[in-house]
């Protein structure tokens, strides 16, 4: 027997694996939506192909042989065009379809961080022991969902007849789709829906949370510096910290125009920082979810850094920036296709960071109401078990992570609109060796 | 800093798009100048990249 291929052997055995749990699964959905279930199979037929295809597709670039082409034509008429025409089949549905698609991707990521903790396969009687768990949990799982079906039957179209009863009761109310966290203006709003004061705070919530935010930054800045002593105290200490470490960062690259330019930089990372870290108080909201928001800090940078530009330059210089500095003949000539470049580039930079903050904070907001629906869902099936310790755990840990998000996409917007503010301003009094912000 | 790469990569371009086909619907040249711009976008991306990954070098 030849030498034993890691690689190869994970993604055999991860391929194994997956069509047990796929063909569980499939078992599972067979007596109440066989379409469903068929759609499962066919991903999961799709997937091991897509992987069979690219083992072959590595082999032969790896080994410089011929039929490269071949396998990839062959690998996107089969894989894709397989999905597109799974996918124009009405009778299948997306989800089990994505889901059948997903089972080898997710074993073989579980298979590889098992191998990453030093886990090899596992021994025949261990093996069979995770087999008895498997048919256990998937036993269960149908003999739960066919009670399920049975029972619900009835209840289902009651259901049904309630929500069109709603429906035309109340049409505004049958998209409650959660999207977000109610916060306490949608509270207050619920309980008194007349009131044209609170009806109006509520629609105009990011304006209401982003003023919150920034009362609350003077109020501390106030606070800190209220009686500012030369040796502070522990809250002055801290807050004096916090600024100092980020002058030393952005002056790392800006050197001596640091000065002139920090109270804009401090104040962006501040102020983010503020509502960012204010969404994960429940009751509040994070106003950089909204990309209104983030699209207007992105522009006061923008604008702050082409005035500087321009100040800085002078006009006939800054539009000799714009047109890439043409110098001889070839330059003249690029120029019409350099002006519309460089200005797509700059351009480019408010929309990027505005959208980089916007994602990030929205994605964890998000992520954290689906963890929070869940844990509700759970709790309302009555199962409590499920419901505390793992997913309000889970919660716990992903609010965690916001705080991380929180701080660290502060910093990336601040630093960025530095970095911004670096490639317009004149460089010849800033040596290279003054430039070692820390990244 | 490095990870506003893909950001600028992938906006640039789209933003292009968007400005040409708001030329296009004014000159009534569509499609061409919404191509042409989402090209022009494509290479301000790429020039922007190799920008910050040089600005990242001399930080280094």
């Amino acid at each position: 027997m030849d030498q034993a291929r890691p690689g190869r052997d994970v993604l055999d055995r991860s391929l194994r694996t997956s069509w047990i749990v796929a063909g569980a699964l499939a078992l599972t959905l067979a007596s109440t939506q066989p379409y469903d279930a068929l759609a499962l199979l066919a991903g999961e037929v799709i997937s091991t192909l897509h992987f069979i295809f690219l083992r072959k597709i590595v082999k032969l670039f790896t080994e410089k042989r011929g039929g490269l082409a071949l396998a990839i034509i062959g690998k996107v008429l089969v894989v894709y065009g397989g999905l597109f025409a799974l996918m124009t089949w009405d009778k299948i549905r997306y989800a089990p379809l994505c889901a059948g698609f997903a089972i080898p991707f997710a074993v073989l990521f579980l298979k590889s961080m098992q191998l990453a903790f030093g886990a090899g396969p596992a021994s025949l009687t261990r093996r069979a022991k995770g087999a008895m768990l498997i048919l256990a949990v998937v036993g269960a799982s149908a003999l739960a969902t066919t009670a399920h079906a049975q029972t619900s039957g009835p209840a289902q179209k009651e259901h049904s007849a309630a929500q069109a009863a709603s429906a035309q009761a109340a049409p505004a109310a049958s998209h409650e789709a959660a999207t977000e966290l109610p916060n306490w203006l949608v509270l207050l709003h619920d309980f008194n829906p007349g009131n044209a004061v609170i009806g109006w705070l509520e629609k105009n919530q990011i304006i209401v949370f982003a003023w919150i935010a920034g009362l609350l930054f003077l109020f501390v800045s106030w606070l800190a510096m209220r009686k500012p002593k030369m040796v502070p105290g522990p809250f002055q200490n801290a807050v004096e910290w916090m600024v100092e470490s980020l002058e030393d960062v952005a002056g790392g690259l800006l050197g001596s125009h640091i000065e002139r330019h920090f109270p804009i930089i401090g104040a962006l990372f501040f102020y983010i920082l503020t509502i960012n870290l204010l969404g994960i108080i429940p009751g509040m909201k994070s106003a950089t979810s909204s990309l209104d928001l983030t699209l207007a800090l992105a522009l006061i940078t923008f604008l702050y850094v082409q005035f500087w530009g321009i100040r800085n330059l002078g006009i006939v210089g800054y539009l000799d920036h714009l047109a890439g500095s043409p110098r001889d003949a070839i330059g003249w000539m690029m120029l019409p296709v350099m002006l519309p470049v460089h200005i797509l580039g700059e351009l480019a930079k408010p929309v990027s960071l505005s959208c980089r903050l916007f994602g990030n904070i929205f994605g964890e907001d998000t992520l954290i109401v689906v963890f929070v629906s869940a844990t509700a869902l759970c709790l309302k099936a009555g199962l409590t078990a499920l419901a505390v310790p793992p997913m309000a755990g889970i919660t716990a840990l992903f609010m965690m992570l916001q705080t991380l998000t929180s701080i660290v996409q502060a910093l990336i917007f601040s630093l960025l609109a530095t970095v911004y503010l670096y490639m317009m301003l004149p460089h010849e009094e800033h040596a290279p060796e003054e430039a070692h912000a820390s990244h | 800093m490095l990870t506003s790469i893909p950001f600028i990569l992938a906006l640039a371009p789209l933003i292009g798009l968007a400005i040409g086909l708001y030329l296009d619907r004014h000159f009534r040249t569509k499609p061409w100048l919404g191509i042409v711009f989402c090209v022009l976008g494509f290479v301000a991306g790429v020039r922007e990249t190799i920008k910050i990954v040089k600005l990242s070098q001399l930080e280094d």
